[in-house]
């Protein structure tokens, strides 16, 4: 990014937040933190569940949708079809409604009882129903004519996949798989549903024990962004360095 | 006592291939000996693509045959990529690798194939005068020296014929000689060559025969001064007055 770039982001950024402050203090409502640190321990704890459920739920979808995008793009109907049913279901029902069906009803048939396990996994699985969309999606939009080149020259069906399409279509997948990624993030603090404290189980539990219910929600909305706007900035960084090699991108 | 005729390399034995109702091909016979250059004529649409497509099995025809080098090319068999690789494909939209540099879509296929290194690969873009942008993404290369990196990326698994389908249609017209240059040089080191093209003047100058060909059949064949002079059909005469007229 250039210096200049970099200063007017940071300098409008700056400006909106203290606008917000602002606009906070002359509520004259009166902060009081003190109590929320006395927490600090519980947040902790809640951002390791948050994390680690995020990381491995991504990890799962990013299997899972693979799977799911081979399935949807088959030759045979009913395979096709079974990637379509798995859609359909995940994406037509929310996520609260499958974690607890997952805990309560499919858990209990696997002999499970591990909260974070089962929650994780349910998570995963609900993410691989919009990442294989992103990884067919992204498949699909390479040109016929790469192929058919890679083909030509005496590729295999798996060397034009692995060394032709997929490094043209990863980068293409980046930018969505990134507000997958960060969906995921905060999508994880609706496993709360299966008892789990994370991130926003600590903070709902942080503002009944003491009230402050604004300033635990505050510092829980600061660790969200603390993790997501990294996460933005990082994948629009790779994005530029994979997209070196192509020309694209407009600004209106 | 005669010695027999070498068997050609590339023969289309009643080709036939159908898109739906479209027939693009029909019962077409063609045979291309070794080291010969036949240009393919004709009005857009009339099969000269799905012939060549045919000979590197991306399409498959719907009857007939073709062999490459007395083996039939069919994209069931288990080796085809490895028939595939006999013949060297060039595309009218160059279908470069974007996001390898030249030297890396010269290189990628004898890698990943068979294991070589890259020394061939750069013989091959001196060859068609581009060693000084080895390491450039087809992005910031001409159209013209795309296509250049294209024919260097299809000579490079050594094939014993290469198929050009309308190299030059998607150049702009100051780039048309440079690659034109290169398949000439191709021509006269004995490279047996198929060509689809609407370069009139490069079939006259290197062509050893001419193959006009009009709703998926091949109307007429000859030396090219014989089908430009004197062409047998009228077909061909309409073509050829429209063509050689601009």
């Amino acid at each position: 990014m250039r210096l200049r770039d970099l200063l007017v982001r940071a300098g409008i950024t700056v400006a909106v937040a203290a606008t917000l402050v602002f606009a906070l203090l002359a509520s004259r409502y009166r902060f009081d933190f003190e109590p929320t640190w006395r927490y600090r321990e519980l947040y902790g704890k809640g951002l390791l569940v948050t994390l680690g459920a995020t990381a491995l739920a991504f990890a799962v979808g990013m299997a899972l949708g693979i799977g799911v995008a081979l399935l949807r793009v088959s030759r045979r109907l009913p395979v096709r079809h079974l990637g379509d049913l798995y859609v359909e279901v995940i994406r037509g029902t929310p996520f609260l409604v499958q974690v607890t069906i997952a805990y309560f009803g499919i858990a209990p048939l696997l002999r499970l009882n591990d909260k974070f396990l089962v929650g994780t996994f349910a998570l995963g699985a609900f993410a691989a129903a919009y990442m294989g969309e992103i990884f067919r999606a992204g498949i699909e939009s390479i040109d016929r004519g790469q192929v058919e080149a890679a083909r030509s020259l005496g590729l295999s069906r798996a060397q034009s996949l692995r060394h032709v399409v997929f490094p043209q279509a990863f980068k293409r997948m980046i930018p969505p798989l990134t507000g997958e990624l960060i969906a995921l993030t905060k999508e994880s603090s609706l496993l709360f549903a299966i008892g789990l404290v994370e991130m926003t189980a600590a903070a709902r539990q942080v503002g009944a024990d003491t009230y402050k219910y604004l300033e635990a929600s505050l510092v829980v909305a600061a660790m969200y962004l603390t993790l997501t706007v990294p996460l933005s900035l990082l994948a629009r960084k790779l994005e530029r360095r994979l997209k070196r090699s192509e020309r694209t991108g407009v600004h209106l | 006592m005669t010695i027999p005729p070498a068997p050609p390399l590339i023969a289309l034995r009643k080709v036939t291939r159908r898109f739906g109702t479209v027939t693009a091909l029909e019962e077409v016979d063609l045979d291309v000996a070794k080291g010969e250059v036949v240009v393919l004529i004709g009005p857009s649409g009339s099969g000269k693509s799905t012939l060549l497509r045919c000979v590197n099995a991306l399409e498959r025809p719907d009857a007939g045959e073709v062999l490459l080098g007395g083996e039939r090319v069919d994209a069931a068999r288990k080796d085809i990529d490895r028939l595939r690789a006999e013949t060297g494909m060039v595309f009218q939209h160059f279908n470069l690798f974007p996001h390898l540099t030249a030297i890396g879509n010269v290189a990628l296929a004898p890698r990943l194939v068979r294991g070589q290194g890259d020394a061939r690969a750069r013989a091959l873009l001196e060859r068609v005068g581009l060693s000084d942008k080895a390491d450039v993404y087809p992005d910031m290369l001409s159209g013209g020296q795309k296509q250049r990196v294209a024919i260097a990326r299809a000579l490079a698994m050594e094939p014993i014929a290469m198929l050009f389908d309308e190299p030059t249609s998607a150049l702009d017209p100051e780039m048309v000689g440079e690659v034109l240059a290169v398949m000439r040089d191709l021509a006269r080191d004995g490279m047996t060559m198929l060509v689809a093209s609407h370069e009139m003047g490069f079939a006259r100058e290197v062509a050893h025969r001419v193959v006009f060909m009009d709703g998926g059949r091949i109307v007429e064949t000859g030396a090219p001064g014989d089908v430009f002079e004197r062409p047998r059909h009228d077909r061909t005469r309409a073509f050829l007055s429209k063509v050689l007229r601009a």
